[in-house]
Order: C-alpha cells, then sequence, then structure tokens
C-alpha cells in the first residue's frame, strides 16, 4: 500500500505540468528526493513510516556509476572487465505516473476524479501480469530504435567521407548554384598548440565542387566539426571557380605533364569510352569538371590538396585549346583519326585569318619529353591493369 | 570440255578468248561473263542501228563517277573500331590541300563500283562419265575439287559424283560453297545468312542500312550470281519507290543505281532531287547517260538534232521522253528561279 502512495506524490512533485510521465516505484529513477505521504485523506490502517535505503537515496546517475564501469580509471578496476558490456539504461521508459506493481485507481492522477456527479475514490484495480513483459519491450524498442544508424551516401569507400556527394552550395544573395554540386575529397583533424588549452584539434575539409560543364572550384574549410567544416569549404569553393576548357566537351585537348610542388600527373587525352582512368580524386574532381575521358598517373607525393592543386594547375595553366595553338603558330591544325579514315578534318586556323607561308620544321627527334610507360604502351609491351574496367556513376 | 572449260572461267584474259571465239554470236556474248571494259561496239554486228555502250564503257563510268561524287565525309564516315587516340599536325595552305588532294585520290579507291553484269550461264548439266556400278556406295553425294594454289577460282575443276554413279560438273551453288570451304574469304559465310531473304531485307531497308546490305551482298555472292542481282535490284527499286537517293549519294552504289534506273526509264525523280540539291551538272550527265543507253529515244534523236546544251538538254527530256515530265520542269524552273534569287542577291 505505501510503496504506490510514495511514488505518486513525488512524481508530481517533479512533473507538474505533464500529464503522463515516467516514473518507478522500486528501481532507482532520475529524482533523488522522497516526500512523505501523510497528506493523504485515505484512512490508512498502518503507521506511516520511510523506507530508507541507498537505493532511494542515491540519483540514478549516482547508482548506474557504482555498476558500470565508465571512464578510464574504472575500466582498469575489477567490476568493469567483463566479456559482455553493461550499457547505462534508462529504466523510466514506458512507465506511467500512477500506474505501478500494485494496480491502484488514483483519481485526478490515472483516472478522472468525478463522473456523472459522482466522486470516485482511490480503488484498486485488477493486476496485469504481462505489466513487466510489456515495459521490458517498450524499452528495448526505444533503444533500438535509437541505436539505428542515418544511412549515408557511399563514398569511395564505406568508412570515409572522401567522395561523398555535398549538394548545391548556399546561394549567395540572390544567386543559385543549383546546378552545381560539391563532393568531398579529404576530411581530417588538424591540431594546434594554444597557450592556453594545449593541443586544440580543428577538422579540416578539402572540397571540389563543379557543373559539370567546365567549371569547377575547390577549397579547404577548417572548423570545431566536420559538418561546419564542410559546410565552409563548399561555399568557398564556389567563389573561386575556374573555367576549363575540354575538347568536344569529353576530354582534354593534349597530353599535360604538370608539376606542383612534389606532385607530378600525367594526363593523356583519350577517345570517347575511354572513361576517367585515374586517381579517386581525379575522377570525382573530373566528373564534376565535366572530362568524360582521360588517362591519369599521379607520381611523387599523393597529398590530397596537392593532387588537386596540380590538377587545376594543369588545365588551367598548362593546357592550350586548338584554336590557341593555330594563334601561336600562325597554321592550320589538323586532326586525323583513325576511325575516320585518317581523313585531314581541320580543327583550328589563325583566328586573323593569316596563315604562314613557310610549314612547321618536322624533326626526325619529336620535341617532347619520352615516358617509359607511354612508349612501352605504344609497343605493346604495357597494359594497365586497369583499363577497360566498368566503373559505375556513384563511385566518382 | 575445252568449250565448257571457258564458261567456267571468269578473268579478262579467259572472257576475251572466249568473246573472240563466239564472235559470230553476238547474243550469247552480251550473256556472257564479262569483268574486262572492253571498246564499245566490239560485237557489232550491225552499224548502221547504234548499240547501246555497257557498264564498262569509259563514257559511261565517267558520267557514273561523277555522279556519285566524293562527299569525304561520307566516305571516310566514322566507323566502331578500337584506335588509338586522334593525331595532330600544324599545316600551311598548301600541306592542307596537299593532304586534302591525297585524301580524295583515297577516297575514289574506296568509291570503285561493284562491276554490273548479266546473270551467268548455268553450268552444262550433261554427265561426264555414267558408272552405274557405283550406285548406293554411299548416302551423301562426293565431290572432287582441283586445290591447286595457281588456278583462278573461275577455272577451278570440281566434279560431283552423285549417289547414282553419275559423274556431272559441280553448278555454280556448289562451286560456290566449296570455294568457300577451301579458299575462305573474308566475311563471306558457306550457307548465306538469313538476313538476305525478302521479310528480313524489309527491316535492313526500314531502317535505312541500304548500303550495309548492299556492302554485306558484295561480299557474300560472285557479281554475276542470281542473288547478287536479286538484292541489288530490291535495294535499288526500294531506294526508287521511297527516294532515298541520299543514302546511296557518295558510295560505291550510286552508280549501279543510275545504271538500273537509267536502263529501266525511272531517272525522273533522281533528276528532280538533283535539282533540288542544285546538281544540275549532275542532271545533265543523267539525261545524257539516258541518251546513250537509249539511242533511239526521241530525246537523244531531238538533242544530237539541235545540238543541246546545259539545262536544254533537262528541258527536252522533261518534253519528250519523261514519266513526269510536269514535275521534271517544274523541278528545272524552281532551279533556274533560285539561280536568279541568288545571283540578284549577289550583285546587290
Amino acid at each position: 500500500m505505501a510503496a504506490p502512495l510514495r511514488c505518486a506524490v513525488r512524481a508530481i512533485s517533479l512533473y507538474k505540468d505533464v500529464s503522463i510521465v515516467r516514473s518507478v516505484s522500486v528501481v532507482p529513477s532520475v529524482a533523488g528526493k522522497v516526500l512523505m505521504t501523510s497528506q493523504l485523506n485515505q484512512p490508512t490502517s498502518s503507521q506511516p513510516c520511510r523506507h530508507v535505503s541507498f537505493i532511494n537515496k542515491l540519483t540514478a546517475d549516482q547508482l548506474w556509476k557504482g555498476v558500470l564501469a565508465e571512464g578510464s580509471g574504472a575500466l582498469r578496476r575489477a567490476r568493469g572487465k567483463r566479456t559482455k558490456k553493461r550499457t547505462k539504461r534508462d529504466l523510466n521508459i514506458g512507465q506511467i505516473i500512477g500506474e505501478g506493481k500494485d494496480a491502484y485507481v488514483w483519481p485526478g492522477l490515472n483516472a478522472p476524479v468525478m463522473t456523472a456527479g459522482v466522486v470516485h475514490g482511490i480503488q484498486k484495480k485488477d493486476n496485469d501480469p504481462e505489466r513487466e513483459r510489456k515495459l521490458i519491450e517498450e524499452r528495448d524498442a526505444w533503444y533500438k530504435m535509437k541505436s539505428k544508424r542515418l544511412k549515408r551516401e557511399r563514398g569511395w569507400t564505406g568508412g570515409t567521407l572522401g567522395g561523398t556527394s555535398l549538394g548545391s552550395p548556399d546561394p549567395i544573395g540572390k544567386r543559385t548554384f543549383e546546378d552545381f554540386e560539391a563532393r568531398v575529397l579529404e576530411v581530417r583533424n588538424v591540431f594546434n598548440m594554444t597557450a592556453n588549452m594545449g593541443r586544440k584539434r580543428s577538422v579540416r575539409a578539402l572540397v571540389v565542387v563543379g557543373n559539370r560543364k567546365g567549371a569547377a572550384g575547390f577549397a579547404v574549410g577548417k572548423a570545431q566539426d566536420a559538418r561546419t567544416a564542410l559546410k565552409k569549404a563548399k561555399n568557398k569553393a564556389v567563389n573561386v571557380l575556374y573555367y576549363i576548357e575540354r575538347y568536344n566537351n569529353h576530354t582534354i585537348y593534349h597530353d599535360i605533364d604538370v608539376t606542383f610542388q612534389n606532385t607530378r600527373i600525367k594526363m593523356r587525352k583519350q577517345n570517347r569510352g575511354y572513361g576517367l582512368q585515374c586517381h579517386r580524386i581525379l575522377q570525382t574532381c573530373g566528373r564534376l569538371i565535366g572530362l568524360e575521358d582521360m588517362y591519369g598517373r599521379v607520381l611523387g607525393s599523393k597529398n590530397p590538396l596537392s593532387i588537386v592543386h596540380c590538377f587545376f594547375k594543369g588545365l588551367t595553366k598548362e593546357q592550350e585549346t586548338h584554336q590557341q595553338l593555330a594563334d601561336r603558330k600562325g597554321l592550320h591544325v589538323v586532326e586525323f583519326r583513325q576511325e575516320c579514315g585518317m581523313r585531314p578534318i581541320v580543327v583550328a586556323s589563325p583566328s586573323d585569318g593569316k596563315v604562314r607561308e613557310e610549314p612547321e620544321s618536322d624533326d626526325d627527334i619529336p620535341d617532347i619529353s619520352l615516358d617509359v610507360k607511354d612508349v612501352k604502351k605504344k609497343e605493346g609491351l604495357y597494359k594497365s591493369p586497369w583499363e577497360g574496367i566498368y566503373r559505375r556513376e556513384f563511385r566518382f | 570440255m575445252a568449250a565448257s572449260r571457258t564458261i567456267l572461267s571468269g578473268c579478262r584474259r579467259c572472257v576475251r578468248s572466249w568473246l573472240d571465239s563466239r564472235r559470230c554470236s553476238p547474243s550469247l556474248s552480251t550473256r556472257g561473263v564479262r569483268l574486262c571494259s572492253s571498246s564499245p561496239g566490239e560485237a557489232d554486228s550491225d552499224p548502221s542501228k547504234p548499240t547501246p555502250p555497257d557498264f564498262f564503257d569509259p563514257a559511261v563510268q565517267s558520267i557514273l563517277v561523277q555522279i556519285t561524287g566524293v562527299d569525304l565525309e561520307k566516305v571516310f564516315h566514322q566507323v566502331r573500331a578500337k584506335v588509338d587516340p586522334p593525331t595532330y599536325k600544324l599545316m600551311t595552305e598548301d600541306q592542307l590541300k596537299k593532304a586534302f588532294g591525297e585524301t580524295v585520290q583515297r577516297a575514289s579507291e574506296k568509291l570503285q563500283m561493284p562491276p554490273v553484269l548479266g546473270e551467268r550461264v548455268p553450268i552444262d548439266p550433261t554427265p561426264i562419265a555414267k558408272n552405274p556400278e557405283l550406285e548406293g556406295l554411299d548416302t551423301s553425294n562426293f565431290v572432287f575439287t582441283d586445290i591447286s594454289q595457281n588456278i583462278p577460282d573461275r577455272e577451278r575443276f570440281i566434279v560431283v559424283r552423285e549417289q547414282d554413279g553419275i559423274l556431272r560438273r559441280a553448278t555454280w551453288e556448289e562451286r560456290d560453297r566449296l570455294l568457300q570451304v577451301y579458299f575462305p574469304k573474308e566475311g563471306r559465310r558457306i550457307r548465306p545468312p538469313p538476313l538476305f531473304q525478302e521479310d528480313h531485307m524489309d527491316i535492313v531497308l526500314e531502317a535505312d542500312r541500304h548500303v550495309d546490305l548492299l556492302d554485306l551482298c558484295c561480299i557474300q555472292f560472285e557479281p554475276d550470281s542470281p542473288d547478287f542481282i536479286r538484292i541489288h535490284q530490291r535495294v535499288y527499286e526500294d531506294v526508287f519507290h521511297e527516294k532515298k537517293y541520299r543514302l546511296l549519294r557518295s558510295t560505291r552504289h550510286f552508280g549501279g543505281l543510275t545504271w538500273y534506273l537509267t536502263r529501266n526509264r525511272k531517272v525522273d525523280d533522281l533528276l528532280v532531287d538533283m535539282l533540288q540539291l542544285d546538281l544540275a551538272d549532275d542532271a545533265v550527265q543523267l539525261v545524257r547517260l539516258y541518251c546513250m543507253l537509249h539511242p533511239d529515244s526521241q530525246s537523244a534523236a531531238q538533242i544530237t538534232q539541235n545540238n543541246l546544251q546545259g539545262l536544254d538538254i533537262v528541258k527536252m527530256f522533261a518534253k519528250c521522253d519523261a514519266v513526269k515530265g510536269g514535275v521534271v520542269e517544274l523541278a528545272v524552273q524552281a532551279y533556274q528561279a533560285g539561280q536568279t534569287g541568288t545571283e540578284q542577291a549577289d550583285t546587290s
């Protein structure tokens, strides 16, 4: 008789403005204080008394702390050393104020005070034998739901954020960037030593944005957490856009060898249908730029920031369109394609219309730096093991 | 034996010798196998009546080549192949002109027309020997082929021993099959693919793949075989009815198409098509070809009599011999109006 009474009054004192609250009679709860139950109208046969134990003197957190091994100190001690780790659970889940092990009707608490002009008194209800089981079920369902992780897009690998999409950058004023897409290239922790806090951790994110039509840019964002860093980087990258020329909207104009710091990238022009066969960072950047067919090889340092920098340097500064070449040389640029029977196709002529009279000297030894792999490929001695592998769109 | 051997033969040397031996009977010579171009009127017995020239006549050939035209983009159209990335060259005007000249030369080689021949004379089915004692020796025929390397395929000696003991010469169809077994040609099958059946050809022609069909036909069949002639005529008829002349223009089959249409007096639509595409010279040449092939026609006589030049020839043709004279005349007028319009625009 005394236990449910105590429970009810305590609950009211804590949750004044809630009709249904979680409460518990025997097990420890969040509430620590216990009130006396002498102010009730119901005549009691037994003397009011205070059941005092550590169980109702301590808070739930304090009790749990005694049972679990939390923190590095407790882990080393005996009680946390179990194969199956116990976890802290809120035992108030599923409990309704006024309902308890001994089923009672409390008018004004779990029943109306009066119906049809008749004031109800405190009554005993029938015990529900399923009550315990239902409580456990409800608690388990709550924790199961909580432990379920949000499904996120898979990037290059399952574990890291690299390669995942961030959507389009935020609008600047009225200018929206709906046709742009941002992709994560790298997220990593960086540390700074400060005078007060010592080793201070922040997250650095490298993001590339592009509209797949030649406009693209990249930026680094730094913040206390990854989400903010990514957002910063994404919105910074649209402010630093490059326009990259593409040949027939699918590949680069010519073979490019470019160096930035200790990173060297070898890019080779390819036919339609070849695909992007290069480092995953180059694939992602290439997709967002709008390149479809290219061979690329990263030599030297594989630092992601260096690779992106080097790639953009090569495409913007080292690349020359056919028109620029024709203007520079004052000659026609003529294309010969095997699939078109090697018929001459004039792809660019000098824009001022003045074609030079003397032809370009064709020495026996061409003035290009040879690459061993390229020569071997031409002679059929080497074939890339990645050649002809089908890559699905989402990997980029 | 010697005569039948020469019937089998198809090379220039043998055809010429065979023609010489048969000079007395011109009716046979026109039906015979002719792969070489000979001077016109070689087998002409009656000099007073002009005979039409054959397909290999130089005058005819020059007209057909001119009408075909060389569209480099069409001749060297993009094909599906595993190729290296393109190469680039920096060229002056002279070098570019030279490169284009070389390409046109290569294109004209690619545009060499498949020969238009009469149907081949069936091989004499009379038995060489009859051996009734061999009857029932086996359940199938035996074919004996001379597979010496230095004999032309058409002169090869191939005989069949029938189940009833008769030894005879192999028919043309048997010869084609067996030669493909011993001396396989790339792309040719022993049995023709079902693509060449009538109802299957309709599907191909609906998809505008006339050129592919004709190319495959040239690979599969000999140019004087009945199938070759049948398929070509079927495609030409489809082109004529659907007016899809653009499909065959600037391909090696346009000459054959023009030859067929001119022989069968079906050139009206082609003339209109040429005039609509501003190819007036081609139209004039086509009418000239018509006059060559039909020397007894009214327009031929009128043109030689009045010594007409230029579009007047086409007008005369529309007046005298055209099936759709009004349409052709309208097309000529439209062309002339367009020409004067552009001239005025140029001067102003």
